[in-house]
């Protein structure tokens, strides 16, 4: 194996120049247990812990930044998220074991696009789009065109993930993080859930639901948000609205009886959130 | 084959590793610090704990040339030499926590991680930061017992 360790992003853009094939290496916590596995590794790797300010969280006007290399504990301590997106915070929080999350990264999280990733709903549910950056200069792109299908994204071959950006969600929000299951138990049931809500008198002001595990990609339930928006929350309204989610869910390719159960753990989900909001 | 400067348990060494080498092997197979296990290999089990630059991480899932000259490391030889160290495993004997043992530099190891941090110890806390040890033969139970004796709160 041939390992590259570059120290800033220029670095980084030249050794990718040259060696287009090389694989990004974060935190490793997902691309080492996958090696092991399948006793394999690539030949050449590029390490981007070596860049040193790819990890950073900044709070701007109206929105905060997160570096990609940025682990989940910074995420989960941070107090800047903690009191803006509490919900992104706990997600954080809840992931693996504390040895895990200071390892792995956002960046990690988001490339991996594993339909089971915990940080993708959250950051869903804030509308977040990341900056991917190139020799050729930077984009910004929305979260939810990212992912393209299990396990597959937007991004081109000479592209990274520079940063995640969070616009500051409204004020007198309600918010939520719900997971099931363990990763251990992923292939029998694992389901996670994120909500924003935003009420006035007249009703439902602004929804985002996103879920995680449901579908080949993380992803945003908009016929569900569509039908909820405007609509007061009653008994039937919110039965109704898991109806129109399950009726839209396009269900992971997985045993029937999982299947099942996912939609039905996604139910019960949607339901206590909104009972609670 | 790649060289590197770190300092481990406080002293430096000079080392020389394979590209693909995980910390793991290179503390086992170079430099015979055995303390540190191979369980699963893959981030479940927690076998392999080390710090590293003052953070618990594991190292199976740490490709060890990416670690720069001047990086710090503490494994399991180093931590028994400490005062905390030395407290810990007194309470995991006192406490029956260990039974083959192979589990329990790891569980010592993110004990000293949650014991150098913090100061408010409960239950809760304890669980979380054993969340990624597993053990196959003793019961959880005796564990948590024996870093609530250790943090003091017993
Ligand atoms: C025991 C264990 C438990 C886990 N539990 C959870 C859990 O509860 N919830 C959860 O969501 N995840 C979990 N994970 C998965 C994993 O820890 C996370 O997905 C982690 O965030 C991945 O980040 P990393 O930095 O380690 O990624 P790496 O392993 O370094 O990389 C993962 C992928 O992302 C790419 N990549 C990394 N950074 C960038 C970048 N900046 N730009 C472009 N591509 C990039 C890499 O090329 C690779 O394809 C667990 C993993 C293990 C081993
Ligand atoms: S051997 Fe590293 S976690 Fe199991
Ligand atoms: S004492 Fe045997 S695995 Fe824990």
């Amino acid at each position: 194996m041939n390992i590259f360790t570059p120290s800033n992003i220029k670095e980084l853009f030249e050794i990718r120049a040259k060696h287009s094939n090389a694989v990004l290496l974060a935190g490793g916590t997902d691309l080492l247990a996958q090696w092991h596995n399948n006793k394999s590794h690539p030949q050449k790797v590029i390490s981007l812990s070596g860049i040193k300010n790819l990890s950073f969280v900044k709070e701007e006007k109206n929105y905060v930044e997160i570096g990609a290399l940025t682990t989940h504990s910074v995420i989960a301590a941070d107090r800047t998220i903690k009191k803006l997106l509490p919900v992104l915070s706990y997600a954080a929080s809840t992931i693996g074991a504390p040895a895990i999350r200071n390892m792995g990264t956002i960046g990690g999280n988001i490339a991996n696009a594993s339909p089971a990733a915990d940080l993708p709903p959250a950051l869903l549910i804030y509308d977040a789009s990341l900056i991917l950056a190139s020799q050729s200069g930077n984009r910004e792109l929305k979260l939810s065109e990212f992912f393209r299908g299990y396990k597959l994204t937007a991004l081109s071959d000479n592209e990274f993930i520079y940063s995640v950006r969070i616009p500051l969600p409204p004020a007198d929000i309600y918010s939520e993080f719900f997971k099931i299951g363990t990763r251990r138990a992923q292939s029998i049931a694992k389901v996670s859930f994120a909500g924003l809500i935003k009420k006035d008198k007249k009703g439902i002001e602004t929804i985002r639901l996103a879920a995680g595990s449901v579908a080949p990609v993380p992803i945003r339930l908009y016929e569900t948000e569509r039908f909820l928006q405007g609509r007061i929350l009653t008994r039937s309204v919110i039965s109704s609205a898991c109806d129109i989610m399950l009726k839209y869910l396009k269900p992971i390719s997985d045993v029937r009886s999982t299947e099942e159960y996912r939609k039905f753990a996604l139910k019960n989900l949607l339901t206590r959130f909104l009972n609670k909001a | 084959m790649i060289k590197r400067k770190w300092q481990i348990n406080g002293k430096v060494h000079n080392i020389q590793f394979e590209e693909e080498s995980r910390l793991l092997d290179v503390l086992r197979d170079r430099l015979g610090l055995t303390g540190t296990k191979e369980g699963c290999g893959e981030g479940e089990c927690g076998a392999c704990s080390v710090i590293i630059d003052g953070e618990l991480k594991l190292g199976c899932l740490q490709l060890a040339a990416v670690l720069s000259d001047g990086t710090d490391i503490l494994t399991i030889e180093g931590v028994e030499k400490t005062a905390l160290g030395k407290r810990i495993q007194k309470s995991f004997l006192e406490s029956n926590a260990v039974q083959c043992g192979f589990c329990t530099p790891g569980m010592v190891m993110a004990t000293y991680y949650l014991l150098s941090n913090n100061k408010n110890i409960d239950r809760r806390t304890i669980k979380t930061a054993l969340s990624g040890n597993l053990c196959r033969c003793t019961g959880y139970r005796s564990i948590f017992e024996a870093v609530e004796l250790a943090s003091g709160r017993k």
